[in-house]
C-alpha cells in the first residue's frame, strides 16, 4: 500500500486511513450527464436537512419538557427567553418543512423517471419507508409543540390510526398510551420523535445511500447521451 | 493540482482562492453556529430588577377607583384604591389568562371568561381560578403612587 511509504506522523500511525481514497470515494463518483439537472439531485437535500434536524433537535431537547403542563410553556421559553432559542427552533422547523417537500419531490421524480426499476428495488423500498418515517417525524414533532393546532392534529392523527382494519384500536392505544391524549401521549410522541424514529431513519438513510453507491446512478430512460461528468471535482486533470 | 518533482505540491491561484473562500465561509458559519449553540445551552443567569415607576396619584385614584397600567414588556396590571388601601395586581386571570376587571360596587375582580372572582386583596374567592392574582409592590410617597415594575 502506497500511503504507508509517506512520512508518517502519529495520526497516520494510529489512524491508518488512506484519506485520498476516502475523498475519491466521497466526492469522486462518475455520474451520468443528466445529473447536472437539479431535479435529479433532490435526494441529497433531505439527507442534509436530516443532519441539521438531528443537531438542532438535540439542542432543543435540552430545554423541552414533554409534559402537558410544561410542553407549550417550554416551547415559548425556548422561543422568547433562552438566547438564540428562536434561531434553533426556526432552523429546526424550516429544515423539517424543506425535508418533507424535497423528500416528496424526490419520490415523485424517481417514480416519474422509473428510476426504481430492476435491479434497484431495494433502494425504492427503503425510500418508501423513509418517506413514511419523514411524515411520522413531522407529525410527532408538530404535536410536541402542544398548541391547540397540535392537540387537534394529534386527535385527528390518532383517530385515523384507530380506523385501521383489525389493528386500529391497538394502534391508537399504542400512540395515546391510554384512551385520550394525556401525559403518556406526549411522552410517547417525544420518545418516538427524538429517539426511535430518527434512529431508524438514520439506519435506513445509510442503507439507502450505500445501495445507491453500489448500483450507481440510474441510466436515463430516454437519454441517449452517454457523456459522463465527474461529480464535484472541477475536472482539471 | 499538479505535483512537483520535489514532492511538494504547487497550488494554483485558482485553487488557493477557492479553498480560502471555502474555509472563510465554513469558519464563519460554523463559528456563528457554535457561539449561538453554546449561548443557547448555557443561558446567562438573569437577575430580575425592579424599578419604582410613577403611575398616578391619590387625587386621581380616589377610593374605589381602579386604573389600568402596562409595564415595559406589555403585561397589563391594575391599580386599585380599596378605601385608602392602594394595591396593584396583574390583570391576567390565574385560570386561563383572560383579563380581569374591577367591579367598583362589589369591590371584586371579575374574570368574564369562566366566571372567576377575586376579592380586593387579589384572593381567588369563587370560580375556577386556582391561585390569587399576581401582585406588584406599591409605594405611596407624597400622594404619588409608584409601582415596582420589572426592568427590561
Amino acid at each position: 500500500m502506497e500511503y504507508i511509504k509517506k512520512d508518517e506522523g502519529w495520526i497516520d500511525k494510529t489512524l491508518p486511513v488512506d484519506w485520498d481514497k476516502v475523498k475519491e470515494e466521497a466526492v469522486g463518483e462518475i455520474l451520468p450527464h443528466h445529473m447536472k439537472l437539479w431535479w435529479y439531485c433532490l435526494g441529497g437535500v433531505p439527507a442534509i436537512m436530516f443532519m441539521i434536524l438531528v443537531v438542532t433537535g438535540m439542542m432543543l431537547a435540552f430545554h423541552y419538557v414533554p409534559h402537558p403542563d410544561m410542553a407549550y410553556e417550554s416551547v415559548v421559553k425556548i422561543t422568547t427567553e433562552i438566547p438564540y432559542g428562536w434561531w434553533l427552533r426556526s432552523i429546526h422547523r424550516w429544515s423539517a418543512e424543506i425535508m418533507i417537500v424535497t423528500v416528496s419531490l424526490h419520490a415523485i421524480r424517481v417514480f416519474a423517471t422509473g428510476a426504481y426499476r430492476h435491479p434497484r428495488e431495494l433502494c425504492w423500498m427503503t425510500g418508501a419507508i423513509l418517506l413514511l418515517l419523514t411524515f411520522g417525524l413531522g407529525f410527532t414533532g408538530y404535536s410536541l409543540v402542544y398548541t391547540q393546532m397540535s392537540y387537534w392534529a394529534m386527535t385527528i392523527g390518532t383517530g385515523i390510526a384507530a380506523k385501521t382494519p383489525f389493528i386500529g384500536s391497538f394502534l391508537s392505544r399504542f400512540m395515546l398510551g391510554g384512551e385520550t391524549i394525556g401525559e403518556a401521549t406526549l411522552n410517547r410522541f417525544f420518545i418516538l420523535h427524538a429517539a426511535i424514529l430518527p434512529s431508524i431513519t438514520f439506519l435506513l438513510v445509510f442503507v439507502h445511500i450505500v445501495l445507491i453507491r453500489l448500483h450507481g446512478v440510474t441510466e436515463h430512460l430516454v437519454g441517449i447521451q452517454r457523456e459522463v461528468v465527474k461529480g464535484l471535482s472541477r475536472g482539471d486533470e | 493540482m499538479s505535483e512537483k518533482e520535489g514532492g511538494g505540491q504547487e497550488v494554483s491561484r485558482r485553487d488557493f482562492l477557492a479553498n480560502a473562500a471555502m474555509t472563510v465561509g465554513l469558519v464563519a458559519t460554523m463559528g456563528t453556529a457554535g457561539v449561538y449553540g453554546v449561548r443557547y445551552l448555557v443561558p446567562k443567569a438573569k437577575v430580575k430588577k425592579f424599578v419604582d415607576v410613577l403611575v398616578t396619584n391619590l387625587k386621581e385614584l380616589t377610593p374605589g377607583v381602579a386604573r389600568e397600567f402596562i409595564d415595559a414588556t406589555g403585561r397589563k396590571g391594575i391599580l386599585v384604591n380599596n378605601s385608602g388601601k392602594v394595591k396593584a395586581f396583574s390583570k391576567i386571570c390565574t385560570h386561563l389568562g383572560c383579563e380581569v376587571e374591577w367591579h367598583q360596587l362589589k369591590k371584586e375582580f371579575y374574570c368574564p371568561c369562566h366566571e372567576g372572582f377575586f376579592d380586593a386583596d387579589g384572593k381567588n374567592i369563587k370560580g375556577p381560578p386556582p391561585r390569587p392574582l399576581d401582585e406588584f409592590k406599591v409605594t405611596v410617597k407624597d400622594d404619588n403612587i409608584y409601582v415596582a415594575l420589572e426592568e427590561v
